[in-house]
């Protein structure tokens, strides 16, 4: 599906955050939405998912506006991963993934939802905590979980915010690797993320936001040296190895 | 591991919880058993036996069919409806006191007793062990504590409206909503004679022994129409636990789930309160209890505390009639002894394990 965000506006009680942005996404794009802290990236997720409603401009799926849906097909049509969740009532992983088949469950589970769970739950590598409370996991088991709960809405569209933080070298690889063969799946993948480098190497495509504007958006020729530097204001060194592009950052500017 | 033992392991954990609700489902029917042939008439199951074949006296007909089935019906299903209303509450406003007593029902219904007996000059009291409070208009008393919960539950259902229908604007009105209406009883019986005065006492003692056939069946609806709405709503409880957000990630429509919510559990607690009086407690332990044997996945813990309610308030209610036979206590004192330290237990214990 083709998502367009259209001119859209938000602020919170009067408090602007989001100003006009538009932006097209294509079906299978691994996005990265980069910016410095309080630039809006967690809002405009919540943007699309449709938790908060922009108060001008629409989110467009194929043309059909995504504030018309209705709230069970629009949580067919995305997932989202929170940038943290605190803690919540006890429940094991495998019941935790299968709320991810709630908008599509009627008056009582089917056999399908729970084949469906328990496929996503083989496909991350959960199996052996499966019977687990989610709440004594370690930080990149829980953003499995929570990554294989959104994909048990089988949606076509996954957001995930800041899915690497808190994650170690290893784990962060394997979270973004995971979502590269997501949206190599044609579900379209976008993150907020700080990490540039690990950004630059999985995503295909960024959006850059500062003061709720987009500041720039393309693939990855707008991972410029300049670019990055007004940005966050900051001073960066760029290196270029093996197909790969670094930023080292040197000090405030 | 692969998919299928993926599968069995969660059939076998799930099993587990059917089978703890089979188990109190049983014990509910073993206290209802007990229920009938305990008490201050010698009643066994011989004259119940006998009863069915209507075979019985007019006084062993009387007596079980009049008197204790009444009695034990009602206390299973107020418990029932104070237990999952409870369940339901602490669920949708995350937090462990919430409870439509705690919120401010009770002391609603209280206020509106007296405001019937004190000011519409609906009862008086003859002391007496059976039962004692004969008042002269119950159903005034009935109404009129009902109708005031309802203005308790009015409120904070049009300030969550207006304020946003957070667990914090609807627990710290209803505790503000309680001590008004507590303050507005002691007003009242400034105002009232001795009489008036241990009417409204004796009402607020909540004593399920005042059933008749009529109430239990008014009751009986009352509480098949609020599980109905707590198991409709079964899985957007389950997807509130996981947060605000996600719960509107996966489609929930999170406000009206918590007003509808608390709606439901006010109304069941303010018509099983409006025709017992206060039944401290069951609703604020029996759910933590329940938790803590069968878990937080609502899909079984709404059923559970409903029986597991039902059999509390039947065995403390039995107890509280045999106890110090002839003597009759009112079961909301002796669920107000016991649930204390319960409560207490529980919290040395850990509430939940983990679940607040
Ligand atoms: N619930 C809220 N109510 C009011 N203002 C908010 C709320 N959430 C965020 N904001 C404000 O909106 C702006 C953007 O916040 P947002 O969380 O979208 O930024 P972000 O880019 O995700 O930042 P970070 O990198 O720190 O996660 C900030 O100025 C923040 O103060
Ligand atoms: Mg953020």
């Amino acid at each position: 599906m083709h998502l367009s965000i259209n001119n859209i506006t938000f602020g919170y009680n009067g408090w602007p955050v989001l100003d006009h942005l538009t932006e097209e996404i294509h079906k299978g794009d691994f996005v990265a939405i980069v910016g410095p802290n309080g630039s809006g990236k967690s809002t405009l997720l919540r943007c699309i998912d449709g938790i908060l409603k922009p108060q001008a401009g629409s989110i467009l799926l194929d043309q059909e506006d995504v504030h018309h849906l209705d709230r069970p097909s629009r949580a067919k049509t995305f997932g989202y991963v929170p940038q943290e969740s605190g803690h919540t009532p006890p429940a094991t992983v495998f019941d935790t993934v299968l709320m991810g088949r709630k908008p599509y469950i009627g008056w009582r589970v089917r056999e399908r939802d729970k084949q469906i769970t328990s496929r996503i739950i083989h496909q991350l590598h959960i199996e052996d905590i499966a019977m687990k409370d989610v709440n004594k996991l370690s930080g990149g088991q829980k953003q499995r979980v929570f990554i294989a709960r959104a994909l048990a809405q089988q949606p076509e569209i996954l957001l995930l915010d800041e899915p690497t933080a808190n994650l170690d070298l290893r784990h962060q690889l394997e979270v973004l690797q995971l979502l590269q063969e997501v949206s190599q799946n044609n579900i379209t993948t976008m993150v907020a993320i700080h990490d540039l480098n690990l950004a630059a190497q999985y995503c295909s495509r960024f959006i850059m936001l500062k003061d709720g504007k987009i500041f720039s958006s393309g693939n990855k020729e707008i991972l410029t040296k300049e670019n990055i530097e007004s940005l966050y204001n900051v001073k960066v060194k760029i290196f270029h190895a093996e197909d790969r592009v670094f930023f080292v950052p040197q000090g405030k500017k | 591991m692969d998919i299928a033992q993926l599968d069995i392991r969660y059939s076998k954990h799930q099993g587990r919880k059917y089978l703890v609700i089979l188990v109190f489902a049983i014990l509910l029917v073993l206290a209802a058993l007990a229920g009938i042939v305990l008490g201050s008439a010698d009643i066994g199951f011989r004259e119940v036996a006998d009863v069915m074949a209507s075979k019985a006296s007019a006084m062993e007909h009387q007596i079980i069919v009049n008197i204790r089935l009444p009695r034990i019906l009602s206390a299973i299903v107020t418990g029932a409806a104070l237990a999952v209303s409870g369940a339901a509450m602490q669920s949708i406003l995350k937090n462990p006191l919430g409870s439509p007593f705690t919120l401010g029902i009770s002391n609603a219904a209280a206020f509106g007793a007296a405001f019937a007996v004190i000011i519409l000059g609906a009862g008086s009291t003859q002391s007496g062990s059976a039962n004692p409070v004969i008042l002269n208009n119950p159903y005034a008393v009935t109404v009129s504590a009902f109708l005031w919960s309802l203005v308790s539950t009015g409120v904070i259902f049009l300030l969550a409206r207006y304020k946003g229908a957070t667990p914090e604007v609807m627990i710290l009105t209803g505790i503000i909503l309680g001590s008004l209406f507590s303050a507005g009883m002691t007003a009242l019986q400034y105002f009232a004679d001795d009489i008036e005065i241990s009417t409204v006492v004796f009402w607020t003692f909540g004593d399920v022994g005042r059933a008749s056939w009529r109430d239990f069946n008014i009751l009986l609806v009352v509480v098949l129409a609020a599980m109905v709405v707590f198991i409709r709503n079964r899985w957007n409880y389950n997807a509130l636990d996981a947060g605000d957000e996600v719960a509107r990630s996966l489609g929930v429509h999170v406000e009206r789930t918590r007003l509808v919510g608390m709606v439901t559990a006010s109304l069941a607690t303010a018509i099983a309160v409006s025709f017992f009086g206060i039944i401290a407690f069951v609703g604020l332990v029996v759910p933590h209890i329940v938790r803590r044997i069968i878990g937080g996945d609502e899909r079984f813990l709404v059923p559970a505390s409903a029986i597991f309610g039902g059999m509390f308030l039947l065995v403390s209610d039995t107890i509280a009639r045999t106890l110090l036979a002839p003597v009759v206590l009112p079961v909301g004192i002796l669920t107000s002894f016991l649930g204390a330290p319960l409560f207490l237990y529980l919290l040395i214990k850990g509430i939940g394990k983990g679940y607040w």
